[in-house]
């Protein structure tokens, strides 16, 4: 360092360095002015075509793929929504199985309808009228819905539903099942019990302990052993959707043995007043029947 | 001079041309004072010049010179790694020197003054060092360069005496 210090003699004053400082020059440029200048108006043109190529490329690419997408959710959503619908024939019941093998069995006068996702997406199916269902163990929630939005979720099970315009009421026959009124009112019954809506009024009830397998009406008749009368009440009550009432005796006191009909109530009662000496009247509107 | 094609107005590209012009040569020596190296020094110039076309919108007339400093001390700061400076100035005038006593011995003596001088400008912090390098080389007055930076001739006037004190210590003589 201090042999580089010395190599600046004393004798050069400031006037040597102010000139050797002037006569430095920056190195030329490689590319030179009117190049770079050429170069710049061509960045700028670029600049200019770029982002046609840039924004409306992927736009149509995006727009294409987009559409293909609307085509292909839209043409399978109206596939799988298509609605299969069932009606029973009148005054016969019918029995259908399902896609995923549950079996539903449609009272008179009952209808159901599930859409071709079912099975697939979901087991969602819709009723109206009274269908006893045999669900099947099945990946998902079978789940019925009638018209007044009152749900049935079971996983698989057996039960019966009634839905009426003014009256509700489902049976479990097997396993448990979870009954939905409205959104907050939600109730879960189990095998031998049964939940009814009947003008708002909700009523939960344990039917018969050595409970039938299936409901009457799906096997043509009800059969009773020895069951108080104020069983046979309920259960024909449930099943008919029309109140046995009891009037001057005790219903608990007076027990039923044999078979009833199912083809009507009227049938029923007539044999019940028969067997055990009771009068009955029924209601102008039909609501009730009492017997004395 | 090329035409381009794009859809702006003469007028917007004649007053480009004219700026192009007026500063090509000094915003080009501007960045080499800062970072030391031509090519990158011209990629500076281009960048400088087409960020300032992406704007030309918004640009003053009487702000355009400190902008197109700014611009082009903002890219440098940006994309430009900082690394060490190695100046390679060229001179216009060796023979011109010391005329009367110009031996073989004298010229190689003199190139070597010459890289101890530009390893000494190469010393000097960055901010004193473009400011001495445009007054010396560009022939800038302070007033003129403290438009440029947008700085005041007093922050001028200091890193010019910052930059002939790093000068002096490493020669031990007044510049």
């Amino acid at each position: 360092m201090n042999e580089n210090k010395n190599s600046i003699s004393p004798e050069m004053d400031e006037k040597t360095l102010r000139e050797m400082f002037q006569g430095l020059l920056v190195p030329p440029s490689k590319v030179g002015k009117e190049e770079a200048w050429a170069k710049l108006i061509n960045a700028i043109d670029e600049k200019i075509e770029k982002p046609k190529r840039i924004i409306l490329k992927p736009l149509i690419t995006w727009a294409i793929a987009a559409g293909f997408t609307v085509l292909v959710l839209l043409s399978s959503y109206l596939f799988l929504n298509q609605k299969t619908t069932i009606e029973s024939p009148i005054a016969s019941t019918f029995s259908i199985v399902l896609p995923d093998g549950s079996r539903a069995t449609l009272n008179n006068g009952a209808a159901l309808s599930y859409r071709r996702s079912f099975g697939l997406l979901n087991r969602n199916v819709f009723m109206k009228g009274e269908i006893f269902f045999q669900v099947a163990k099945h990946r998902g929630t079978f789940r019925v819905t009638d018209r007044f939005n009152h749900q049935v979720l079971v996983p698989g099970t057996e039960f019966n539903v009634i839905s009426r315009s003014n009256y509700f009421a489902v049976h479990c026959f097997e396993g448990k099942v979870e009954v939905r009124i409205t959104q907050r009112e939600l109730f879960k019954i189990e095998k031998g019990e049964a939940i009814s809506v009947k003008s708002g009024t909700i009523n939960r009830q344990i039917i018969n302990s050595d409970f039938q397998s299936k409901p009457a009406w799906v096997k043509g008749e009800f059969t009773f052993s020895n069951n108080s009368l104020s069983v046979v009440f309920d259960e024909l009550s449930t099943f008919y959707g029309i109140q046995f009432n009891a009037d001057g005796f005790d219903p608990n006191s007076r027990t039923f043995s044999g078979t009833l009909p199912v083809g009507s109530y009227e049938a029923a009662a007539n044999i019940l007043s028969a067997s055990l000496g009771l009068t009955f009247t029924i209601a102008p509107d039909s609501s009730s029947i009492t017997f004395r | 001079m090329t035409l381009p094609k794009g859809n702006y107005s003469s007028d917007e590209l004649k007053w480009f041309r004219e700026l192009f012009d007026k500063y090509y040569e000094s915003i080009r020596h501007f960045a080499y004072f800062k970072i030391g190296d031509v090519d990158m020094a011209d990629d500076v110039v281009q960048e400088t010049f087409l960020k300032l076309w992406d704007i030309r919108a918004s640009v003053r007339d009487d702000t355009v010179k400190t902008l197109l400093y700014t611009i082009a001390g903002n890219i440098i700061k940006n994309h430009f790694k900082h690394q060490q400076v190695v100046y390679n100035f060229q001179q216009s005038r060796e023979t011109d020197i010391n005329p009367e006593n110009s031996s073989a011995d004298e010229a190689i003596r003199m190139e070597q003054l010459n890289r101890q001088l530009q390893d000494a400008l190469a010393s000097i912090p960055d901010g004193p060092r473009e400011v001495f390098l445009m007054n010396r080389i560009d022939g800038l007055t302070y007033a003129e360069i403290a438009a440029r930076l947008g700085l005041s001739v007093k922050a001028i006037e200091k890193r010019m005496s910052e930059a002939l004190a790093v000068l002096r210590k490493k020669f031990g003589y007044s510049l």
